[in-house]
């Protein structure tokens, strides 16, 4: 079975480490970014079912992250895990892409449905969109 | 921004240390919350294990002795940023008290730090060789500290370094809060509540911008009269 590929981007070292081996037990593959810069050049290279990413961060903040990892790849499905969990940044997340807010401490069943929610959110519309390309080929030769 | 009415600079002076008093809350209710997160998982951790003990899986003794320690430094590091916000809670207690400013200097770095990690920029303090006492309003100090390194912090950049150092004669305390590189536009800054605030304390505020550092000097009085602070 192909596990589910998280990235994990927050900079408390400590929570990150601990958080990633209880994903780890319940069945997903776990990467780490301790920035938001680090994040950006990890799905450089991968290709994640879920991001997991903490709004107060050095230098590039939860909200600018995100609004870069969206504009490299709409189709990242990406979960704010935060402190500073406001209504206001909240509905800006949303806003700006997010799929899912949810307020540090967090429990990890909750957190797990969430990512697996998103990987299935994430493999609907590639669905949508081979069923799409599928139709516009159909469409174009005649058939 | 016109504070030439008393009551005006009342006014600002009220508002300005609500508003410092909230950013320092902020921050530090965020510190004790990614604390408690760690702590949390850790503990999750920990009936993860005992779960898969029950299932045959053996957990080693080292390992539990690891998350013990994690959990101990988590405590530690929870306990301290605590002692902190305590420290500057209390310094609202009186309008003129005594203090030691070295102390007091480490305790607003500290406070501040956040602030400075958010951005990747050193922040560290030179503290007078002896102990300093005064007797001011240690608020305001803390106040007018906190805004040098404000001002200083959002021009600079990751890994500069951000000073705090306290210098002690016969006229007052002098701290010196200097950024370097030199980065901050001196003339963008507004130094008009600085100048307020340190009116106060019966100080003065200068910015000096040069040998490839900016630095607010501020000069602290060793004695504010309590019946007219």
């Amino acid at each position: 079975m192909i596990k589910t590929k998280v990235l994990l981007v927050d900079d408390e070292q400590d929570f990150t480490s601990v958080l990633a081996e209880r994903m780890e037990t319940r069945g997903l593959q776990v990467d780490i970014a301790g920035s938001g810069m680090e994040a950006m050049e990890r799905v450089k290279g991968r290709s994640y079912d879920a991001i997991v990413l903490d709004l107060a961060m050095p230098e590039m903040d939860g909200i600018e992250t995100l609004k870069h990892l969206l504009a490299q790849n709409p189709d990242l499905q990406v979960i704010l895990l935060t402190g500073r969990a406001t209504v206001e940044k909240g509905v800006e997340a949303v806003k700006h892409g997010a799929v899912e807010f949810l307020q540090k401490p967090a429990d990890i069943e909750t957190l797990v449905e969430k990512i697996r929610e998103a990987q299935a959110k994430k493999v609907f519309l590639f669905e949508k969109r081979v069923e799409k390309s599928i139709s516009e080929i159909v469409r174009k030769k005649g058939w | 921004m016109n504070i030439d009415k008393e009551g005006d600079r009342e006014r600002l002076l009220r508002e300005n240390g609500l508003a410092f008093f909230g950013a320092i809350t902020a921050s530090v209710s965020h510190e004790l919350n990614n604390i408690i997160s760690i702590i949390d998982q850790t503990g999750g951790l920990l009936d993860d294990l005992l779960a898969g003990a029950r299932h045959g899986r053996p957990v080693e003794n080292e390992r539990l002795q690891r998350i013990a320690e994690s959990i101990a430094c988590q405590v530690k590091r929870g306990e301290g940023v605590i002692g902190h916000l305590n420290t500057f809670a209390h310094s609202v207690d009186h309008q003129v008290q005594e203090f030691e400013i070295n102390q007091l200097v480490g305790n607003i770095t500290e406070l501040t730090r956040r602030f400075a990690s958010l951005k990747r920029v050193h922040l560290e303090t030179q503290p007078f060789d002896t102990p300093v006492t005064l007797q001011n309003n240690s608020f305001l100090v803390q106040q007018a500290v906190f805004l040098c390194i404000k001002q200083l912090l959002a021009s600079a950049e990751r890994e500069d370094t951000i000073t705090v150092s306290v210098e002690d004669d016969r006229s007052g305390v002098r701290l010196l809060i200097k950024a370097e590189p030199s980065r901050l536009k001196t003339d963008d800054l507004d130094l008009h509540y600085l100048e307020l605030l340190t009116g106060y304390i019966g100080g003065t505020i200068e910015l000096r911008d040069g040998s490839g550092a900016v630095v607010f000097e501020l000069m602290v009085p060793h004695w504010r009269d309590p019946d007219n602070p």
